[in-house]
């Protein structure tokens, strides 16, 4: 049997161009935090080609998903970890220095749409935003299996693999990130 | 396709016609990333390209390669033993070739060196 042969850089490059936005965006609704996500995206872009490069092109799109996946998960480890030291050490000091606070106007910025038409562009960002928060407010695990199965497109036993768990579950996962998502917007108004 | 599917498709649509949205910022550090990964993985094959020059006779001295060692090392063995065998019969050998030299070159018979009288005389010699 012949196997499949090694990835060459432009196979990688051309891979990691199609994936990268998706892959920031998808760590972006997950962590909630576009610089850690940013981070994730790097690390995990760095984490294919460094272990798994020598492996043939077809198998990048389940292999970064697992990755990305993976250091998703480790973020909110980490995250958790930092959060009880937190709230530990809020307990001896009442200051606030307010890091973590968000700049309305900063946002703002960044939500700015460019397109012709203000009307629909309201109205498309708009729901692309009730979207987003839906998608946030989703269980870690729902949202995870809906982005891998729906948006990613990988079949129930790719994301099964990716997910590490089984195909039962993926599809439990899927119905009910849809359900949840579906009901969320209608109570927003939002028609699909 | 399933209601349930098609409610998943059209979030999905929604989802990717934002996907370009990026800021520029954003965008110039994911590709940044990119090129780094890209060449981390060119890297390692850039070495790689050497390794056709010894595909008839690497794959012999590949000592990683399955099995390798079980044949070339009882060989290499064979031949530490040879050469240590072959050294020290050299110099076994030129060792009598010096002592019969210095025999014939030397100004005493060599009888002298087999007169225990003599090696006793010399001995005491040398104490004087």
């Amino acid at each position: 049997m012949i196997a499949d042969a090694m990835a060459t850089p432009s196979e990688l490059s051309e891979f990691l161009a199609q994936s990268e936005r998706r892959a920031f965006k998808q760590a972006a609704y997950a962590v909630r935090d576009n610089h850690a996500a940013l981070d994730i995206v790097q690390d995990a872009m760095m984490r294919l080609a460094e272990k798994y490069g020598a492996r043939p092109a077809s198998e990048f799109p389940m292999l970064f998903q697992r990755i990305l996946q993976n250091a998703i998960r480790d973020y909110y480890r980490r995250q958790k970890v930092r959060n009880l030291w937190t709230t530990l050490l809020s307990s001896f000091s009442s200051s606030n220095d307010g890091d973590d606070e968000r700049d309305p106007l900063e946002t703002l910025a960044g939500e700015e749409d460019e397109g012709n038409d203000p009307a629909v562009q309201m109205e498309r960002s708009q729901t692309l935003g009730k979207i987003e928060d839906a998608l946030q407010k989703l269980p870690a695990r729902q949202r995870e299996a809906f982005v891998l199965r729906y948006w990613q497109e990988l079949d129930v036993s790719e994301t099964a693999a990716v997910m590490g768990c089984s195909e039962g579950s993926v599809k439990t996962h899927c119905s009910r990130a849809v359900h949840a998502l579906a009901a969320s917007l209608r109570k927003e108004g939002v028609e699909l | 396709m399933t209601n349930e599917q098609q409610i998943a498709k059209k979030i999905v649509e929604v989802l990717e016609a934002n996907v370009d949205s990026i800021d520029a910022n954003t965008a110039t550090r994911l590709a940044t990333a990119r090129q780094q990964a890209v060449s981390s993985l060119a890297a390692p094959k850039r070495a790689a390209m050497f390794q056709p020059v010894l595909a008839g006779w690497g794959h012999m001295v590949d000592f990683s390669h399955h099995g390798g060692n079980r044949f070339w090392l009882p060989v290499l063995l064979l031949l530490a033993i040879l050469m240590a065998a072959l050294a020290s019969m050299t110099s076994y050998n030129t060792e009598p070739i010096d002592a019969d030299a210095l025999l014939l070159a030397s100004d005493l018979p060599p009888e002298a060196y087999a007169d225990k009288e003599f090696v006793a005389w010399l001995e005491n010699s040398s104490h004087l």
